[in-house]
């Protein structure tokens, strides 16, 4: 039931609109506790399936990397969500029960 | 302030064996994440402090690199390769000990399953080599027994590579779960469960190739019928006697014979007196696979069994003991200096006398019946039983008898020996 739940994550907070690593980082760490170094992996991994593309844009005299969602990577994230909301109406009737007793 | 092109440099030089590309991508989004931080108002000791120091960094895009490399290409070494280095990207953590539980099962099973399909793979080449080998020492098979043997070595090693081919699957299967556990154990405070793959799995030339070797073991399976090669295998093993035996017998002046010297593979040998006064008669009962000629030379009569190179895995056969026998009868009263006596696995039953007698079986029972002359009798059945006048013995070994008489010797391997 946690399938990916990084991997959705940050696919969620990229439907919002591009970013970059250092913001996205700092709003899934507002969200749940990640290690600082796996965002890289993920954002990696979900290139190579093309859920996600990049590019880069000058910042500051440097260049700063931006990720954005691809189609591929919505129709993911729908999966992901539907996946979840099924997850939450369960989690909802177990707390219910769990106020009851 | 710390040095970020030191720190690059020390990353770069950890991971110098590594493609160079995914090194420079990872340190590229470590760099910008450094610099985005340090925009953001902290300094770099303290996002360095967050994500680790170089030596963590390149333990980290390590162990993700030896991941990618097992996720793409699954094998054991690679397998064995990303768990180190998960490891000790974890060193000492408690990321580590979690990991090292939620892995271990499947990473020992991946590892057994490689290991069992390897040793499947050998046994294939095994039974191809040994097949080959069997053909090529048959030289007095037709040709139809031959091209039967051949097909039972397609059939045996086809079918060994394609069970060894569903456990390589097997393996590749537990190695990808095994280092989705090992992934999600490197993202620490990420829950546990299926990561999806980076790279899609090649698992198809697999399944075909082990239809193809199933196809290739049944074709050799049917084979080896038109040549009848099985059911004589099967009725050998079986102890069925062969209605077509060439039984031959010889006949030795008894006078010119001191010495009688015998082996045989399977057969049983049975040496006895009988009511002729002259002659020693030797019948044997040659089955089509085996034969042997008793030859009379200096005193000496010498019989040895052979494979006729008739049929394959004689080798196998003779550890089985044979249905067919060698006989001898001597005269009574006859007494030779010497009777040696051996045989792979067919039974020795003797009842006559000599000067020294010495018996040699590997599977095969010894029957001796002392009555005849007084002995000095020696007995050893080390893996077998010793039963002497009807009375089980408890040890592997007996003596007994006159210091100075006529020496006996029996030994068997597993067999057992009763003396009479």
């Amino acid at each position: 039931m946690k399938k990916g739940v990084l991997d959705a994550l940050v696919l969620a907070i990229l439907k919002d609109g591009d970013t970059y690593g250092y913001s996205l980082s700092e709003r899934v760490s507002g969200i749940m506790e990640v290690a600082e170094t796996a965002l890289y992996p993920v954002l990696r991994r979900l290139e190579a399936q093309e859920m996600l593309s990049t590019y880069s844009e000058e910042h500051n005299g440097r260049l700063r990397r931006y990720y954005s969602i691809t189609k591929k990577g919505r129709a993911k994230l729908r999966e992901y969500a539907e996946e979840l909301s099924e997850l939450e109406r369960v989690i909802r009737t177990i707390t219910k029960g769990g106020d009851k007793s | 302030m710390t040095d970020t092109n030191s720190i690059r440099a020390s990353i770069r030089a950890e991971l110098a064996d590594l493609p160079e590309q995914s090194v420079r991508k990872a340190l590229e989004f470590y760099e910008e994440y450094v610099a985005d931080a340090v925009e953001a108002g902290h300094t770099v000791e303290e996002v360095l402090q967050r994500i680790g120091g170089a030596k963590e960094i390149a333990a980290q895009i390590r162990a993700e690199a030896a991941l990618d490399g097992a996720e793409a290409n699954p094998g054991p070494l690679r397998l064995i390769g990303a768990r180190r280095q998960v490891r000790k990207r974890l060193a000492r953590s408690a990321a580590r000990v979690s990991m090292v539980l939620g892995a271990s099962l499947p990473y020992t099973f991946a590892l057994t399953f490689y290991l069992v399909s390897i040793v499947l793979f050998v046994g294939a080449v095994a039974a191809a080599a040994l097949m080959g080998y069997e053909i090529t020492t048959m030289h007095g098979a037709d040709t139809m027994t031959k091209i039967g043997a051949g097909s039972a070595g397609v059939f045996a090693a086809g079918l060994l590579s394609a069970v060894a081919l569903g456990f390589l699957a097997a393996a590749r299967g537990i190695t990808r779960v095994t280092l989705r556990k090992l992934r999600s154990g490197l993202r620490r405070g990420m829950p546990a469960g299926d990561m999806p793959e980076a790279v899609p799995p090649r698992t198809r030339g697999l399944g075909t190739a082990a239809l193809i070797l199933t196809v290739v073991a049944f074709a050799g399976f049917g084979g080896t019928f038109p040549s009848g090669l099985p059911t004589e295998l099967f009725s050998i093993w079986n102890s069925m006697k062969p209605a077509d035996l060439n039984v031959r017998t010889w006949s030795f002046p008894a006078a010119q014979v001191r010495q009688i010297q015998i082996a045989t593979l399977n057969s049983a040998v049975i040496l006895e007196s009988s009511s002729d006064l002259n002659a020693i008669g030797v019948t044997y009962e040659e089955p089509k696979w085996l034969t042997g000629t008793p030859v009379a030379k200096d005193g000496r009569l010498a019989f040895r069994e052979m494979s006729s190179g008739a049929i394959p895995f004689m080798d196998f056969i003779a550890m089985h003991e044979g249905t067919t026998s060698l006989k001898i009868t001597v005269p009574r009263g006859y007494r030779a200096d010497s009777l040696v006596v051996s045989s792979h696995s067919g039974s020795v039953s003797l009842s006559v006398p000599g000067g020294s007698v010495r018996v040699d079986t590997g599977s095969g029972n010894i029957h001796f019946d002392s009555a005849a002359a007084a002995y000095r009798m020696r007995a050893t059945a080390p893996a077998g039983r010793i039963i002497v006048k009807g009375k089980a013995l408890r040890s592997t070994s007996y003596e007994a008898g006159a210091a100075n008489g006529a020496t006996v010797d029996l030994a068997t391997q597993n067999g057992t020996v009763e003396i009479r």
